[in-house]
């Protein structure tokens, strides 16, 4: 026992003294980490904002630049093709991802609950989710944004139905191209309302009512980049929520963070729309005002396999969600 | 110089007449600027809505011209089919017409699906657009640069296989110099494969320049006698209410919507909402009011005007400008008025002052002559109307009562000399009746007491007592018709004749009867006296009497009863000269009572004009418990009295008492 330990401790020293030579060898030359949304500049990653306008993610050591993906990008591609480091996305699509063989993990989870729902017109009459066969749906391009309606139609034996590609905006259910469209309550939803729909003129099914375990945005790295640095990967992830504290205590002044944001990228902002969606993702990050640590619960990991008819051998909870050692 | 105080004439009718004008002026001010403001506010509003409506005249003009193009343009591309190297020509030749047609059209897209124009070729679209006259470009959207497949330009049409108006746009190619705004007319158009079939082979885009439009929207006077506030604003917003154009109000860009605008106020007003709604599932054209939606810095009045492809163009008025429109208005409008008011009050003062002045003269002369100075002089007034003719009777009036007030003198004088004589008389007349009653000596067995009132200072009434022979005592009573001094003359002659006709020797009808002839002898004036005589015997009691229509006296007997002296009853004297009087006879008993009165007593009256009656009399006679003739009288005097109350007395109050006491 004694001498195990002597020899820990031998580890310990020896790992200490090679980041210290490391840090001196690579000191000039620190990674930048390119953090990518999984949407347009939006109050949706105003805690990442907030983080990074705070200077949360220097202070903690870690030099983290932020961009956008398209409507149609796969983002776990351009993570596997390492055009990023770490991405915002959903677990469903990371999971299926891994049992394609790929390796990614999961960092930091930053909402507890979901906000996917499907919106229908009322004048349908679509009272349940089994209701939607026969009509057309629209679903965004990305397989990673398909994935949790998939699962869920797959979860009603749902199979009569026409799926239409959505982009960026709810023209098409306006036009009424589609009859149900996919969306998420802080966006979708309020682009609705504010297009003249009143919430009794349509139908709408959550998907936390089906899968009431499943989250949304997370964050995901590829196994590589967390084994070569699993410290910055936390820190990113503290940083993370500390960022969302921070915007949640001020709202208008992340509020101003986020329209400066969106005119920077050219991107229109839309006060009482991006006052909504922040209100919302206080909802789904801390409900009933409770923080996380930023970890996914072993419920969702499970919920979230069992969504996808995943073998809980394939894909271990330690493997999707791992964590320094000697930490819990 | 007239003095002017609050109580003044003049001023008090100038107060009156402008304080009736005032209501009048506010309520006609308030009628009159109530029809002058509504009509106003009619016209504005219709100014208002006019614009708007024109507006969309001119919006629909670039509308309808994109959709006949882009529908040609559809159908000419089924027909013809047209490979890459006539497709740029052909744009070419189609914007340069559509130029010179609209110039706010200024470009046109054709896009392909994947491999329908270049086999193997994902993206094959022609946008030729021009700039300015001068300026034309083509460009080839043949790489991912520009994955024109998730436009909404492209998709929407292509997945509704039906035209839409895009929202504005970008198109952010990359090498190509274009950073203005523009929306586009987007038209799915079909083509014949290889097997002969229909099929969906892209979009043609009709692309319109929004700044274009925006003078379309600005560039318009809004009236030719009302000036645009400032702080309105103008826009246009599409069928689902986004903001499709919105040229001077920044807080209204593109993304935003008639309904996030509702929502952007930190408390919104629900009912915000409800009224844009109204707009999208309302009438074509309309007006609304927004209380918080931050379209302007204030609440506002939305006009707006449907377009032909469902668009609308709004025009955002604040809901004070009309009333700040037509405040200056209202004010001139006020201050007209009111300068008329105070125009038609001074010219009311004056007036009145005017004709009041000889009013206020005669004022103080009246005032002058109720002092007592009759012969204050009036200031001459010749003037035809009432003023004058006052002036006149005043004079007649101060003339008269001069005259007046000197015969006043003499009638005053007159009568107090009458009133002198009048007091001679009544002492002439109380020194006939007798000054004293019984005991006449040799009479002590009868005891009386009288007491005579008259109305007037003379009276009618009359009472005597005498000794005829030795036995016999005389007890007359009598009431001459009428008051005053004939009365008092006719009763002085009666008093004078029934002593020269009483005699003991003569029955006691037989004296009446000379009395009555004397007095019917010379009775020219027709009066008459009710009449009783009686005589008693002091030695018997025995009691014979003879009445002359006067009220009868009554007998009360030591035990009480009460009999009344009423038998063989006759006329007053001085009506008839042969009425054949008789007589009656009654025997007296110790310590009876003979009480006589006129009807002076029975028909006194109080302030009710309640009658004291002959019942009252029995009643007092019958409950009397009195011993003595003297107190017998003060009992029934204090009765009378107790009763009238200080009523004025009416007629001559005469009573006597009499008892017999052997």
């Amino acid at each position: 026992m004694r001498k195990k330990l002597h020899g820990g401790r031998v580890v310990a020293i020896t790992t200490f003294l090679i980041l210290i030579f490391s840090s001196f060898v690579s000191g000039e030359e620190s990674k930048t980490w390119r953090l990518r949304m999984i949407w347009l500049p939006q109050a949706e990653f105003a805690g990442i904002y907030v983080a990074l306008v705070d200077g949360l993610y220097e202070k903690a050591g870690v030099h983290v630049v932020v961009d956008h993906a398209q409507p149609d990008e796969e983002l776990f591609d351009s993570l596997k093709k390492k055009k990023v480091d770490v991405i915002v996305d959903w677990p469903l699509a990371a999971l299926e991802h891994i049992a394609h063989g790929e390796k990614i993990v999961n960092i930091g989870q930053i909402t507890q609950r979901s906000a996917l729902m499907l919106i229908a017109r009322k004048n349908l009459n679509i009272q349940s989710p089994k209701d939607m066969n026969g009509y057309r749906i629209g679903l965004w391009p990305a397989i990673s944004l398909k994935s949790p309606y998939l699962a869920f139609f797959k979860h009603y034996n749902i199979t009569d139905y026409t799926v239409l590609p959505i982009l960026t905006n709810v023209d098409l259910f306006l036009y009424q191209g589609i009859d149900i469209t996919a969306g998420v309550y802080y966006d979708e939803f309020y682009r609705l309302r504010a297009s003249g729909f009143n919430e009794d003129e349509l139908s709408y099914f959550y998907l936390n009512d089906t899968f009431p375990e499943l989250v949304d945005d997370g964050l995901y790295c590829n196994e590589e980049t967390w084994l070569d640095d699993p410290v910055a990967c936390q820190k990113i992830r503290d940083a993370t929520m500390e960022g969302w504290r921070r915007a949640f205590e001020n709202k208008e002044r992340t509020l101003n963070i986020v329209e400066r944001l969106c005119k920077k990228h050219g991107k229109p902002f839309n006060l009482p729309h991006q006052r909504w969606m922040l209100n919302v993702m206080e909802k789904i990050i801390a409900p009933d005002g409770r923080f996380s640590d930023g970890l996914m619960r072993k419920e969702t990991f499970k919920q979230c396999m069992s969504i996808l008819d995943l073998d809980e051998n394939t894909i271990r909870y330690e493997q999707f969600i791992p964590q320094i050692k000697g930490k819990k | 110089m007239m003095k002017f105080s609050c109580n003044s004439l003049p001023v008090r009718l100038s107060l009156v007449l402008c304080s009736a004008l005032l209501v009048l002026f506010i309520i006609g001010v308030s009628w009159l600027g109530y029809i002058q403001f509504s009509n106003l506010t009619r016209y504005l509003n219709d100014q208002a809505m006019t614009y708007s409506e024109s507006v969309a005249f001119d919006m629909n003009d670039v509308f309808v011209q994109g959709e006949q193009i882009g529908q040609l343009l559809a159908t000419s591309m089924e027909i013809t089919s047209h490979g890459i190297d006539d497709l740029p020509e052909y744009i070419h030749g189609i914007v340069t017409t559509m130029q010179r047609t609209c110039p706010a059209l200024i470009g046109i897209c054709i896009a392909y699906q994947n491999g329908i124009l270049v086999k193997e070729e994902k993206y094959n679209a022609y946008w030729g657009f021009v700039k300015d006259s001068n300026w034309y470009r083509m460009v080839h959207l043949n790489t991912e640069l520009y994955d024109y497949f998730y436009q909404d330009w492209y998709i929407l049409p292509l997945t509704l296989q039906k035209p839409i108006w895009t929202l504005p746009y970008r198109p952010d190619i990359p090498g190509v110099p274009w950073d203005d705004l523009m929306f586009s007319y987007s038209i799915p158009f079909y083509q014949k494969d290889e097997n002969n079939e229909r099929q969906l082979a892209g979009v043609i885009a009709i692309n319109v320049q929004v700044d274009a439009l925006v003078k379309y929207l600005c560039e318009r006077p809004f009236s030719d006698d009302v000036q645009l506030t400032k702080s309105s604003r103008i826009f246009l917003m599409n069928q689902f209410g986004h903001i499709v154009i919105s040229p001077d109000n920044k807080s209204m860009e593109m993304n935003k919507s008639i309904f996030s605008l509702c929502d952007e106020p930190l408390k919104p007003d629900p009912r915000d909402r409800e009224m844009a709604r109204s707009i999208i599932h309302g009438e074509p054209t309309g007006k609304i009011a927004l209380r918080k939606a931050p379209l302007l810095d204030t609440p506002c009045d939305l006009f707006y005007t449907t377009c032909s492809n469902r668009w609308i163009v709004g025009i955002a008025i604040p809901s004070h400008w009309i009333r700040g429109t037509l405040m200056p208005f209202f004010y001139e409008f006020l201050a007209g008025w009111f300068f008329l008011l105070c125009l038609i009050v001074f010219i009311i003062f004056m007036v009145c002052r005017r004709f009041s002045k000889p009013l206020v003269t005669l004022a103080g002369v009246t005032e002058e002559i109720g002092k007592g100075n009759f012969l204050v002089s009036i200031p001459p007034i010749k003037t035809d109307d009432e003023v004058g003719r006052l002036a006149v009777s005043m004079h007649k009036m101060q003339e008269e009562l001069v005259d007046y007030v000197e015969q006043l003198k003499k009638t005053v004088a007159i009568k107090e000399r009458a009133e002198a004589e009048l007091q001679v008389a009544k002492r002439i007349q109380q020194s006939i009746l007798p000054q004293k009653l019984p005991p006449f000596p040799g009479f002590e067995v009868i005891s009386g007491s009288a007491v005579l009132i008259a109305a007037k200072g003379v009276g009618g009434d009359l009472y005597d007592t005498f000794v005829v022979d030795d036995d016999r005592l005389a007890i007359i009573i009598g009431d001459v018709s009428g008051k005053g001094v004939p009365a008092a003359l006719f009763m002085a002659v009666t008093e004078s004749l029934q002593r020269c006709v009483a005699s003991s020797t003569v029955p006691v009808e037989r004296i009446v009867q000379q009395l009555n002839e004397l007095l019917c002898a010379n009775n020219s004036s027709g009066m008459f006296v009710t009449y009783w005589f009686g005589l008693l015997d002091q030695r018997t009691g025995h009691l014979v009497y003879t009445n002359a229509g006067h009220n009868p006296p009554y007998l009360r007997r030591t035990d009480g009863r009460l009999e009344e002296l009423n038998k063989q009853l006759g006329i007053p004297l001085g009506i008839s000269d042969d009425y054949p009087y008789k007589s009656g006879e009654t025997q007296l008993f110790p310590k009876d009572m003979i009480v006589l009165y006129t009807d002076g007593i029975t028909e006194a009256f109080n302030v009710d004009k309640d009658i004291y009656g002959d019942s009252r009399l029995i009643h007092v006679l019958k409950n009397s418990r009195t011993k003595n003739a003297e107190d017998q009288l003060q009992e029934i005097e204090d009765s009378v009295f107790s009763f009238v109350a200080g009523a004025e007395q009416s007629d001559d109050f005469t009573l006597l008492v009499f008892q017999y006491s052997p």
